[in-house]
């Protein structure tokens, strides 16, 4: 079995600061790393190889840093990485999904190809169901489990309210929740052989795909939530009640 | 210019024409899409609305809206943001050769005539503003970004219609409904909010009854729905967007992504053992205590003063 996944190298939101004065986020300053929801893509691609047995590819397109997601790619057990190197600037996830879509059809076949749900930095949950639509091949979207019957997958979609079986034939592109499992941690040996594993690498620029996007980022502007921040700590639990009910009151948020 | 939009949904349907008849110039066409009979749909701002009765699936849903936005030279494509219509949407997008705004929340038109749009990013701790250059943009729209008007009175025609014949590659064999709660999230004025703090799924009745005691209703973070199904609907930047008068999360970390998830709420309340906890911090009053010493504690003061 043909495995590939799509992997984002996204910014840690979580250690995303604002400039106090222009409330300008402070990118570059911010650390990247595996969009999240990419490594139970990668995590789940290693599990279906290590039952119906093939090969993992992990494809990322994205700046020379990209190279390190794929090393740890590596690291947790994918046979082989592709890094489009983007060499040309801002590009939109139009652009992305024409390039992955190219480099699939280029080193595939693949029979199964596995997304993340949606990447934790933009959230637009576009590229996987775009190069599906690309590749001409069927696309399940939020899947929380995944199993493969001969020719067909069968897979769980997790929707607002309520949960679908959907099979479809294979090839088929997957993208997957983070509750599909628990990614495994790569151990420290497989780390250091990953660190010297050549990696191929493509320009993105040199690609024979529509390579203008369709979406142009403006601005980005970091919004401020204002709390007030009280503690009330180290009080008896009796008066540590008091002390919160007598605030809410006074907040005219709960009735005396 | 001429808009196609389309929800299963009468409700957000007219919430989203009356969005673009507040934002966009006055030589607007909006075609509707949906599933039922929609109330006076002119006076919303439709001009056209398709009525598909007994739309089955996806890619029906996308032939037609594929079909209607065609037929009417609509330069902008608009869905309600939900997870299969955010899959239509970005396969609608990729036929077109489109540029794809998920989750518009705000949208203009530039000066050039193009569209300018607006989304949350980086979990929501920042905004992003778009330009298309795209020769027809798709979007996908939240619920509640305008109260719907009925103050247009556009003639509206009404056409009812078969669902396109088209082949589905993906086949649904079974489906299992989640039981939601009886007033939707955003609508609720208070919320308890369950964590990993609590141990057991039958603890979770302390936060029922504290939630039915403020008149309020209960949800949580997404772990406690989508990992351990105690319930079925969470609160964050994967889940509900909330603004209730009162948010009270218990033992609850606090992580970017659930936070992305209450920041229209008016009063913000953390109750969690560890006083770093991000939770904490994040609230307009912080709680450091465990709470299956303080829930209960508190449940009996309030029974207390309201029998008084
Ligand atoms: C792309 C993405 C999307 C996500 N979307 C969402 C989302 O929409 N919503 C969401 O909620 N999460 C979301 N998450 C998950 C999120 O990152 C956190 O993992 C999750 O919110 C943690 O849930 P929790 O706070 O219940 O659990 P934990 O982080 O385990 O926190 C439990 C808390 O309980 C406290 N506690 C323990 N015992 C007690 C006690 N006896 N008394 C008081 N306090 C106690 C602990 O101090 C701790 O702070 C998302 C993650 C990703 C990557
Ligand atoms: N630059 C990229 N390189 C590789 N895969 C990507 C890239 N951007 C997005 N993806 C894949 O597409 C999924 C959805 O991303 P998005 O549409 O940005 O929310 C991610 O979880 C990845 O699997």
């Amino acid at each position: 079995m043909e495995i590939a996944v799509c992997i984002k190298q996204a910014l840690d939101v979580s250690q995303l600061k604002m400039d106090p004065k222009t409330l300008e986020p402070l990118i570059h300053v911010t650390p990247m790393k595996m969009s999240d929801i990419d490594r139970n893509a990668l995590e789940e691609a290693l599990r279906i190889r290590e039952k119906h047995g093939g090969k993992v590819t992990a494809i990322s397109v994205g700046g020379d840093k990209a190279k390190e997601v794929l090393r740890e790619a590596i690291a947790m057990g994918a046979d082989d990485a592709i890094h489009i190197l983007n060499d040309i600037g801002e590009v939109d996830e139009h652009v992305i999904s024409e390039a992955l879509a190219e480099i699939l059809k280029m080193k595939g076949p693949f029979q199964i190809i596995l997304c993340g749900e949606m990447s934790i930095d933009k959230y637009t949950a576009q590229v996987g169901v775009r190069v599906a639509e690309k590749l001409g091949i069927p696309c399940i979207t939020y899947a929380r489990s995944i199993s493969i019957e001969g020719e067909e997958v069968i897979a769980e979609r997790d929707l607002e309210d309520r949960i679908e079986m959907v099979k479809a034939k294979m090839p088929t592109l997957i993208t997957v929740t983070r509750e599909i499992n628990t990614p495994r941690l790569p151990q420290l040996i497989a780390i250091l052989r990953a660190a010297k594993k050549p990696i191929e690498t493509l320009n993105l620029s040199q690609l024979k795909v529509d390579l203008k996007s369709k979406l142009k980022t403006l601005s980005v502007k970091g919004i401020e939530v204002k709390r007030k921040g009280v503690l009330i700590k180290d009080l008896p639990v009796d008066k540590a009640v008091d002390e919160l009910l007598n605030n809410l009151i006074r907040e005219g948020v709960i009735k005396r | 210019m001429h808009v196609t939009i389309f929800s299963e949904n009468p409700e957000a349907l007219i919430e989203i024409s009356t969005k673009l008849r507040e934002t966009l110039p006055s030589n607007l066409k909006i075609y509707g899409i949906t599933k039922v009979e929609v109330r006076s749909p002119g006076d919303y701002g439709i001009d056209k609305l398709h009525i598909i009765k007994d739309l089955r699936n996806i890619y029906e849903a996308e032939a037609i809206i594929e079909k209607v936005a065609k037929e009417s030279y609509s330069k902008l494509i608009i869905l309600e943001s939900n997870k299969n219509n955010r899959e239509i949407a970005a396969r609608i997008a990729a036929k077109l050769n489109a540029g794809y705004i998920a989750d518009c929340i705000d949208l203009k038109l530039d000066a050039d005539g193009s569209i300018i749009a607006s989304r949350m990013i980086y979990a929501s701790k920042a905004i992003e503003t778009i330009k298309s250059i795209s020769d027809v943009t798709v979007m996908t729209m939240p619920r509640r970004i305008t109260e719907p008007k009925a103050q247009w009175k556009v003639g509206c025609e009404i056409v009812y219609e078969d669902p396109p014949k088209v082949e589905a590659k993906t086949t649904i064999i079974d489906v299992k409904r989640k039981e939601l709660s009886a007033i939707p999230l955003e609508a609720a004025e208070v919320i308890v909010s369950v964590g990993r703090g609590f141990k057991r799924k039958e603890d979770c009745k302390m936060a029922e009854e504290l939630a039915k005691i403020l008149g309020g209703v209960t949800a949580c973070s997404r772990p406690i729905a989508a990992d351990l199904k105690w319930f079925n609907e969470w609160i964050g930047l994967s889940g509900h967007k909330v603004s209730p008068k009162l948010y009270i999360a218990i033992g609850i970390s606090g992580a970017i992504q659930h936070l992305a998830g209450i920041q229209g709420a008016k009063i913000v309340v953390a109750i969690n053992k560890d006083a770093e906890a991000p939770m904490i911090k994040s609230a307009d009053y912080g709680v450091v205590a465990d709470l299956y010493e303080f829930i209960p504690k508190l449940i009996e003061k309030l029974k207390s003063t309201s029998t008084k």
